[in-house]
C-alpha cells in the first residue's frame, strides 16, 4: 500500500518537473511564431513615453496575410491585416504616452491570425511595478504570492549578475559548493557507524542542494545564452 | 471558576511556549521577504538561502519534539518557495505559460516534501462525490465575494478589450489546479495541519493565516497583507472543517478568476 502511495507521489512529482519543461519548450516554439512583442523601456519613468513594437513574420516561401490586434490595457489601439512577402517581415511601431501612475500597470496584447492559427502576445509595462503588483494582470495578478519583478531579466541580472549590493548568484554558487563537499563527506562518516543527528541533517540539507543545483543550472543557462546572444 | 481560569491560563502559556520557535521563524520569513520586497533583492535572497540552512541545522541538531521538528521542516518550505520563485531566469518562459511552471515548481516541492515526511495525501483530496457539490457551492458562495473584495484593493486592470469565455475558462485551470491547488496544498495542507498539531488548531490557523498574509508581501500593499491574512482565515477555516483541501482550492481559484477574469470587465 505504502509503494504504490510513494509510487504515486513519485509520478506526480515527475509530471510537476515536466510542466516547467513543457513551458519552456512552447516558448521555443512560440519563438518561431509570426509574431513578436516588446516594450521599451521595461520601468517607465515619469514623463517617458513607452514604446510597444510589434513584429509580423512570415517564416513560409509564399505569401501570407496576418489580421492583427494591438491593445494596451484592454483598449484597442490599432487593427488591420497585413499581406507579407515570402520569408520577409514587417514591423509596427506604437508611442503610447498615457502616465502611468505608480502601482499601475498596462498590458500589451498582439493578436494575431495567420494560417488559420491565433497567436497572443502579452507583455506587461512595468515588469515590476514601483508601488505593487496591483494590476499585473497577465501573470502576478493571479498568482497570489509571488511577485511580478523576479520574471524579468533585468531582475535577474542585478541579482545574479552582480548588479545588487550582494552578488545572490555567487552566494548561491558557493553554498552550494560547500553543501556538496558535505555531502560527500557526511556519506562515508554514515556508512562506517550511524549518526541520527548527522544523518538527519545531511538527509535534510540534500533537499536545499537540489534546490540549489536547479537555480545554479539555470545561472548557467542564462549565461550561456547571454554569451552566445552577444 | 477559579480552577478553570487558572487552566485558561496554563493552557495559554503553554501554547505560547510551544509556539514561540515556530513564530520566531514565521518573523524571520516576514524579514526575509521584507528585505526581498522593500530593500534589495539580493539581500533578500540570501536571506532565504541562510535561514532554510539555519531552520535544517536547528531541526536535525537540536530540536527534540517531533512535532516541533514537523512544524519547522513545513515552514522552511517557505524560504525555500522564495529561492525557487525568485532565483530562477523565470524570463525565458512566455507569460501565458508562466503560471503552469511556476506553480508546478512549488506543487513539487511540496509533494516531495510529503514523500520524505510520509505524509498521507489522499485523505486531502479524495472527497465523497456529494461532497465535492459541496465544496463547489463553498467555492462559489465564498470566492466571488472574496474575489470582488479583493478587486477593490488591488485593481487590476482587464488585458483584454472585453470579456472572453476562453480567457476566463484558462484562467479557470490555472488558478484552481495550479495556483490553488499548489498554495493550498503548502500552506494548509503542510504548514496548518503541522501548527495546529503542535498548537491546536485555533493557534495553528492563526498563525498560517499571518504566515499567508507575510507571503503577500510581494505586493507592497498593507490592505492587501491584512486581506490575505483574513482570506487566508477563511482558507483555513474550511480545511480545519471539511478536513481537505478540495472547498479551500475552489475557493482559492474562483476568488482569484473573480479577481482578475471577471471583475476588472464588470467594473469598468
Amino acid at each position: 500500500m505504502q509503494v504504490a502511495t510513494d509510487l504515486r507521489i513519485k509520478l506526480v512529482v515527475v509530471w510537476a518537473l515536466i510542466v516547467p519543461l513543457l513551458a519552456f519548450a512552447g516558448t521555443l516554439r512560440s519563438g518561431s511564431a509570426p509574431v513578436s512583442l516588446s516594450v521599451v523601456p521595461q520601468v517607465p519613468r515619469a514623463d517617458e513615453p513607452v514604446v510597444a513594437t510589434f513584429r509580423l513574420n512570415n517564416h513560409a516561401p509564399v505569401q501570407s496575410g496576418v489580421d492583427y490586434r494591438f491593445y494596451a490595457g484592454g483598449r484597442l489601439l490599432a487593427s488591420g491585416r497585413a499581406e507579407l512577402a515570402p520569408l520577409s517581415s514587417k514591423q509596427y511601431q506604437y508611442i503610447y504616452d498615457l502616465p502611468v501612475t505608480a502601482g499601475e500597470r498596462v498590458t500589451f496584447t498582439l493578436r494575431c491570425r495567420a494560417g488559420g492559427r491565433e497567436y497572443i502576445k502579452m507583455v506587461s509595462s512595468p515588469p515590476f511595478p514601483p508601488q505593487t503588483m496591483s494590476s499585473f494582470v497577465s501573470f502576478a495578478a493571479f498568482s497570489s504570492t509571488m511577485m511580478s519583478s523576479v520574471v524579468t531579466a533585468d531582475y535577474y541580472d542585478r541579482s545574479f549578475g552582480g548588479r545588487s549590493k550582494v552578488n545572490a548568484g555567487l552566494i548561491v554558487a558557493l553554498v552550494l559548493i560547500a553543501l556538496l563537499v558535505f555531502l560527500e563527506l557526511a556519506g562515508p562518516l554514515l556508512e562506517e557507524r550511524p549518526m541520527p543527528r548527522l544523518g538527519k541533517l545531511a538527509r535534510n540539507l540534500n533537499m536545499l542542494t537540489w534546490v540549489l543545483l536547479v537555480i545554479f543550472a539555470g545561472m548557467v543557462y542564462t549565461r550561456i545564452i547571454m554569451i552566445l546572444a552577444a | 471558576m477559579l480552577e478553570q481560569a487558572k487552566g485558561n491560563r496554563y493552557t495559554l502559556v503553554i501554547t505560547l511556549r510551544k509556539g514561540l520557535t515556530p513564530g520566531l521563524v514565521v518573523g524571520g520569513i516576514g524579514w526575509c521577504e521584507w528585505v526581498f520586497v522593500y530593500r534589495d533583492a539580493g539581500w533578500g535572497i540570501t536571506l532565504a538561502l541562510f535561514m532554510s540552512i539555519a531552520i535544517y541545522a536547528a531541526v536535525s541538531l537540536w530540536v527534540a519534539d517531533p512535532r516541533l521538528a514537523d512544524c519547522l521542516e513545513s515552514l522552511v518550505l517557505l524560504p525555500l518557495y522564495i529561492l525557487f520563485t525568485s532565483s530562477l531566469p523565470w524570463f525565458f518562459i512566455d507569460q501565458l505559460y508562466l503560471i503552469p511552471a511556476v506553480y508546478s515548481l512549488v506543487t513539487g516541492l511540496a509533494l516531495v516534501h510529503a514523500y520524505r515526511k510520509r505524509i498521507d495525501l489522499r485523505p486531502l483530496f479524495l472527497v465523497p462525490r456529494r461532497r465535492v457539490l459541496q465544496s463547489l457551492w463553498l467555492g462559489l458562495a465564498l470566492g466571488i465575494p472574496l474575489g470582488a473584495v479583493e478587486y477593490f484593493i488591488i485593481t487590476p486592470t482587464p488585458a483584454f478589450p472585453s470579456f472572453g469565455l476562453g480567457n476566463l475558462l484558462r484562467d479557470l485551470v490555472y488558478m484552481v489546479f495550479f495556483v490553488g491547488l499548489g498554495e493550498e496544498l503548502l500552506f494548509r495542507g503542510l504548514i496548518q495541519r503541522d501548527l495546529s498539531r503542535l498548537l491546536g488548531w485555533k493557534p495553528g490557523l492563526v498563525l498560517t493565516g499571518v504566515t499567508f498574509g507575510i507571503m503577500h508581501l510581494t505586493w507592497r500593499s498593507v490592505p492587501e497583507v491584512f486581506f490575505t491574512t483574513g482570506a487566508g482565515l477563511v482558507f483555513g477555516y474550511v480545511y480545519h472543517r471539511t478536513g481537505n483541501l478540495v472547498a479551500p482550492v475552489l475557493i482559492h481559484g474562483i476568488g482569484n478568476v473573480t479577481l482578475i477574469s471577471v471583475m476588472p470587465y464588470l467594473a469598468r
